[in-house]
């Protein structure tokens, strides 16, 4: 597009420019015509996207993202101050496809460790599952709130399995102090169109979710 | 205090061994984020990621300095822990088979290689599937045991070759 070869010395072709792959030497008019053919991104690539919050401040049923972007071969999800309405109730989420809730007898595995501050901890595993468990038995008294994250790979690429990593702080009911981390699977490959967070049983009284896209070179 | 992460680089491999990351690490950061969710692993062997640096000169460190422990997260058996002092690489970052879906996700953090005063800490997660049996995780933490400045990491499929391998590099800015 751009040839300015007389400047820099003997350049027999310009090199072939691209939205997030320019290469080359350029002065101010160059990006400006470079802009105007959309051969030039303003872009910051790489970065963590915000896709949507979902702010849950009176009983609900359930929390449905049903926009993942475009894109993106990692999402990151934070959970912030969860609580049930419900006492000692999991949190779980199934995945979308096409709209709809997977929710085959072995469309999930999870293998996750829970670790409670009076020194106990146990495995939370099962490699046929309806559903995936991100935070087990909630308190619902006063201060015991659940917070963590939650890593989504490949959510958008039909020919791979979904895979989760997962780590989360929360008060139980007993009430201990305790901490989940480990992994998850969702068993088909399957181009998702959203994620679903509810309870094992009854609603969710308050939280904040967001899902971030991290947005990569290519 | 962070506020984003800021694209480094991207590498990829294709029926290699092994897969360097160079000269990814600078002085404009103290915390790296590595994203892999396309690995696959050649055939008929299932086994480790494993991970070592690369010295400022690009040469990959083999020696004793490294310390790892790791709880393997399984769906199909019980979990098992690991732990390894003045190791010559760090393993348990992920296992994985050579069947079509095979290693889904690995987020792993590094701290403070760029420092020639400081060792080298890592924090790394993963999810994938054991083809035959479930879903495999695992979480580690790892340490370089030698102040120095590291230049990149070296991702090394463990008796085996990765079909293909593609690592994104972000700093925590």
């Amino acid at each position: 597009m751009v040839d300015k070869s007389n400047e820099y010395g003997y350049v027999p072709s310009s090199p072939t420019q691209a939205e997030g792959s320019n290469t080359g030497i350029f002065e101010v008019n160059d990006v400006t015509d470079l802009l105007l053919a959309g051969q030039w991104t303003l872009e910051d690539l790489g970065k963590l996207e915000l896709i949507e919050t979902q702010t849950i401040t009176s009983s609900t049923a359930q929390i449905d993202f049903t926009d993942l972007g475009t894109g993106y071969n990692v999402h990151f999800i934070t959970i912030n101050n969860f609580q049930p309405a419900t006492d000692s109730q999991d949190l779980n989420f199934r995945v979308l496809v096409g709209g709809s809730v997977q929710t085959g007898a072995s469309d999930y595995g999870r293998a996750f460790n829970i670790n409670y501050s009076n020194g106990t901890n146990s495995e939370d595993r099962d490699p046929d599952l309806d559903r995936l468990r991100l935070i087990p038995e909630i308190g619902t008294s006063t201060g015991e709130l659940a917070n963590g994250y939650l890593y989504m790979y490949n959510a958008l690429d039909s020919s791979k399995y979904t895979f989760f990593t997962q780590h989360s702080t929360f008060i139980s009911r007993d009430p201990h102090y305790a901490t989940t981390f480990g992994s998850g699977l969702y068993v088909q490959s399957n181009t998702l169109s959203g994620i679903r967070f509810y309870m094992s049983f009854g609603n969710i009284n308050e939280t904040e979710i967001s899902i971030y896209g991290i947005k990569e070179y290519s | 205090m962070a506020t984003n992460l800021e694209f480094i680089k991207s590498a990829s491999g294709t029926s290699v061994s092994f897969l360097d990351v160079t000269d990814c690490f600078s002085a404009d950061y103290d915390v790296y984020y590595f994203s892999l969710t396309k690995v696959k692993r050649a055939g008929g062997i299932d086994a480790f990621v494993v991970i070592r640096y690369l010295d400022s000169g690009g040469t990959v460190i083999d020696q004793t300095e490294y310390d790892y422990a790791g709880l393997e997260t399984r769906a199909y058996v019980g979990f098992g822990a690991n732990g390894v002092t003045n190791a010559s690489e760090i393993k348990e970052i992920a296992y994985g088979s050579s069947n079509a879906t095979d290693i889904g996700g690995i987020s792993l953090y590094v701290y403070n290689p760029y420092d020639s005063s400081s060792y080298t800490f890592l924090t790394s997660q993963s999810s994938s599937v054991r083809a035959g049996y479930g879903n495999w995780g695992s979480k580690v933490i790892a340490v370089h045991k030698s102040a120095e400045q590291l230049s990149g990491v070296r991702f090394i499929a463990e008796a085996s070759t990765y079909d293909n391998i593609t690592v994104n590099v972000y700093g925590v800015k």
